[in-house]
């Protein structure tokens, strides 16, 4: 048995093979092979932040871990959307391991300009639901198309001032080269499919931002009558 | 039947809500609701073909069926994040859309 999981406020006790990794016990969650993405992101990151879903388990690390629950108790794992400011330095405290030779991290930060015009503050607004469904799926297709060992994203909604972080992604690898190209492929990702918006406010007036094109495959669905 | 229709940035703006209950014939599916808020809104005309939808959070195309209860987004181009890029490798695997 290992304990490893404590999603919203409760402990479970998952029954799992000997030298299970967390991908095998998000099947033994979800009851079959491949279930949601989004679980296996949350459960790749509900321990401490820092276990790949190949990270092998036991019954005594789990034990061990436990005390480190507690800080990572949003149900969305690693994929997080939030009202409050990002403070990058407290978040990524613990997303090092020992394997990991680089981190790369990336802010999205509040510019004082735009097309010209002097900006006053931002308002993001998100869809809230579809936009973790949208984050978590970018981070298991990272986790899957690049060597990197784990990813965080935060995304920030509300009111935010000039300078402060709108979004932060981390992401960590053995090698920088794939901690590189994944952050990059994150951050690109999300702007064009994760449903956020911003509205920028000016001396002179409010506009939405405008967005990128969504990409083909969104388009084409969307758009094909 | 109804479904849930969700507005968000400049279609929100252009709607007067963020949200509303709308009523379908049936068999309906995404196009309806689309060619519903064109005509009652004639401003979303402005967004083109640049506009996404989705039905329960997922992104959908406009001859997916429709099913009592569904909750339908109209979704402007997305703009979180930066600005620009010229990153070749955009795939999306797995389904992601």
């Amino acid at each position: 048995v290992a304990q490893f999981d404590k999603e919203e406020s409760r402990t479970r006790d998952y029954r799992v093979a000997k030298n299970a990794t967390l991908r095998a016990t998000q099947h033994a969650k979800t009851g079959r092979v491949g279930g949601p993405v989004a679980r296996a992101s949350s459960l790749g990151c509900a321990r401490d932040f820092g276990s790949g879903l190949k990270r092998p388990l036991d019954a005594s690390t789990s034990r061990r871990k436990r005390g480190l629950l507690g800080m990572t108790m949003n149900p969305h794992g690693c994929v997080q959307i939030v009202r409050e400011t990002i403070d990058a330095a407290a978040i990524l405290a613990n997303f090092k391991y020992p394997a990991d030779g680089a981190m790369v991290t990336f802010e999205g930060v509040v510019r004082d300009n735009s097309r010209g015009r002097r900006t006053l503050y931002l308002d993001y607004e998100a869809y809230e639901v579809m936009a973790i469904k949208e984050m978590n799926r970018l981070v298991e297709a990272a986790l899957a198309q690049f060597s990197i060992r784990q990813v965080m994203i935060v995304h920030r909604v509300g009111r935010l001032n000039i300078g402060e972080t709108s979004v932060l992604i981390a992401v960590a690898s053995a090698h920088r080269a794939a901690a590189f190209d994944a952050c990059r492929w994150l951050i690109d990702s999300l702007k064009r499919t994760v449903p956020i918006w911003k509205k920028e406010h000016f001396e002179d007036g409010a506009v939405w931002a405008d967005g990128q094109a969504f990409p083909a495959n969104v388009q084409e669905s969307s758009q094909s009558s | 039947m109804q479904v849930r229709v969700l507005f968000f940035g400049v279609l929100r703006d252009m709607a007067g809500q963020s949200a509303e209950v709308l009523n379908l014939s049936e068999p309906a599916t995404l196009n309806d609701v689309l060619r519903h808020y064109q005509t009652s809104i004639p401003a979303f005309h402005t967004l083109g073909r640049s506009l996404a939808m989705s039905i329960n959070q997922e992104y959908a195309g406009p001859q997916a069926k429709l099913h009592p209860g569904d909750e339908v987004a109209l979704l402007p181009p997305v703009s979180g994040g930066s600005r620009s890029s010229a990153f070749k490798s955009m795939r999306f695997p797995g389904g992601a859309v």
